[in-house]
């Protein structure tokens, strides 16, 4: 039996590093440890970076700029539809509980004093900032390898600025850098137009339609550029055409990578 | 000079003179000035060093750059850390005594200190998010006893805040990874909750 090699999705970093505790975390940790070999793309690292790790930053901004707990859940809960991931159902009783033995015994849905509003607002703003500051240091250790460094991305970690909040600059690629990955994408457009077919027509998800309009036009028209923001749509694209053909595509999405890894021979597995 | 000595601080902008206590008999051995004011006359009776033998003991706010916002603060947590470090040098003696539920004991004394001790967080954010760590820390051992690497981890954090109140955030998170490497589940079981990465 050849040996198992795994090619590590951005939501298996996502949980592994920043959903402690939490079973999806377990899950993804116990996953990794079932490959002899766990190959970590810096793309990976780009859209954790871009995504999980912007949303929080942005709960941490708002526990900065509210100063108070209750508040910045209400502004989270208030976005609209398009941010649903930041419209997480949760209590400032369940948060409070999981930081503070003292709050246990508050009553159900009694408001918080002013003070231990605050408090908990610092509690959540530290931790918060104490788990991207640790989880991006330990990125690189997660796997047993990180590969296919990119030159027109340059992976900043996230600082907190002067006013206490989390410069996360540079998000995208840097535009004036050829784009590392357009030789070898541009190199074989069978498989770029494989890719784009299995994209179900009939999908009218935002992503889907930009991936499969960036797929066809990558082969469809001349002279064209890969630019960051049709980086940032190829997503899981990226990772089915880039993992090695003796490895599996780890991820907890399976809906959207299997399908695209099988469109070219290659298979995903969710942890 | 008694090993055990107490230190009295001053601060500088009345009187640079300095003072002892023995513990033992709490007696001052120099009687300052009138008109001098000390800690000890303004809201911190003394704090107490352990092992202190200095004859010549530093200014708590020379050796530490506290501003008049956080002097307060400083000083209660430099009161409050010693009994959080006696205590659980206690708990490690109990637990190398077989004991565990002294032990136990003792890591709830040092527990219940620990709101009290995240209240003194204008010292810094380093200072709080270790506080905090340990704090969330004990919360997700939902009641189940320290083992020994966790009170020594512990123990090393606490003594490093004694000495370094003013850990910068970016040092205080090695503390706190070394408080994870031993066990401890450091982060709120809710941050995975905040935010849904699911497609």
């Amino acid at each position: 039996m050849s040996p198992r090699k795994a090619y590590v999705e951005t939501t298996i970093l996502a949980d592994a590093l920043l959903k402690p505790g939490n079973p999806k975390c377990t899950a993804a940790l116990a996953a990794l440890k079932r490959y002899d070999t766990t190959l970590l793309p810096v793309y990976a690292i780009k859209e954790w970076k871009a995504g999980v790790v912007k949303y929080f930053a942005y709960f941490h901004e708002k526990l900065v700029q509210t100063k108070s707990l209750s508040r910045t859940i209400q502004v989270i809960a208030s976005l609209p539809d398009q941010y649903h991931q930041y419209r997480k159902n949760t209590s400032w009783e369940a948060l409070a509980t999981a930081v503070h033995l003292g709050s246990q015994g508050r009553k159900p849905g009694a408001e918080p004093s002013e003070d231990e509003d605050r408090e908990l607002a610092d509690r959540y703003r530290l931790s918060i900032a104490g788990l991207l500051t640790r989880s991006w240091q330990k990125r690189r250790e997660l796997t047993t390898e990180t590969i296919q460094d990119l030159d027109c991305y340059t992976e900043s970690p996230p600082m907190l600025n002067a006013s206490g909040v989390f410069d996360l600059s540079p998000n995208d690629c840097d535009s004036e850098v050829k784009c590392a990955l357009a030789d070898a994408l541009f190199s074989q457009p069978e498989l770029l137009t494989k890719l784009a077919d299995a994209i179900p027509e009939s999908s009218k998800r935002k992503k889907d339609v930009k991936r499969r309009q960036v797929l066809r036009d990558m082969v469809r028209l001349k002279n064209y550029e890969l630019t960051p923001d049709s980086c940032r749509a190829l997503g899981d694209a990226i990772f089915a055409f880039f993992a090695p053909p003796d490895s599996v595509v780890l991820t907890t999405n399976l809906k959207d990578h299997a399908p695209l890894a099988q469109a070219l021979g290659k298979s995903a597995e969710a942890p | 000079m008694s090993t055990l000595a107490t230190q009295v601080i001053q601060f500088p902008d009345v009187s640079r003179r300095r003072k002892h206590v023995s513990a033992a008999s709490e007696t001052v051995s120099e009687t300052p000035k009138p008109g001098v004011r000390t800690i000890e006359q303004r809201e911190f009776q003394f704090m107490q060093v352990a092992g202190a033998t200095a004859l010549n003991p530093i200014p708590i706010d020379v050796l530490y750059p506290a501003t008049e916002n956080n002097r307060r603060d400083l000083l209660h947590a430099l009161q409050l850390l010693p009994s959080a470090i006696h205590a659980l040098e206690s708990a490690r003696d109990a637990l190398r005594a077989n004991d565990i539920i002294q032990s136990d004991h003792f890591v709830h004394a040092v527990q219940m200190l620990l709101p009290e001790l995240f209240r003194c967080r204008t010292i810094g954010d380093g200072f709080a998010s270790i506080i905090n760590a340990l704090e969330v820390s004990f919360v997700n051992q939902r009641g189940a006893p320290l083992i020994e690497k966790q009170i020594l981890a512990t123990l090393r954090a606490l003594k490093e805040l004694r000495s370094r109140p003013f850990v910068t955030f970016e040092a205080a998170q090695h503390s706190i990874e070394e408080l994870a490497e031993a066990g401890l589940q450091v982060d709120p079981i809710t941050l995975g909750n905040l935010i849904d990465v699911s497609p």
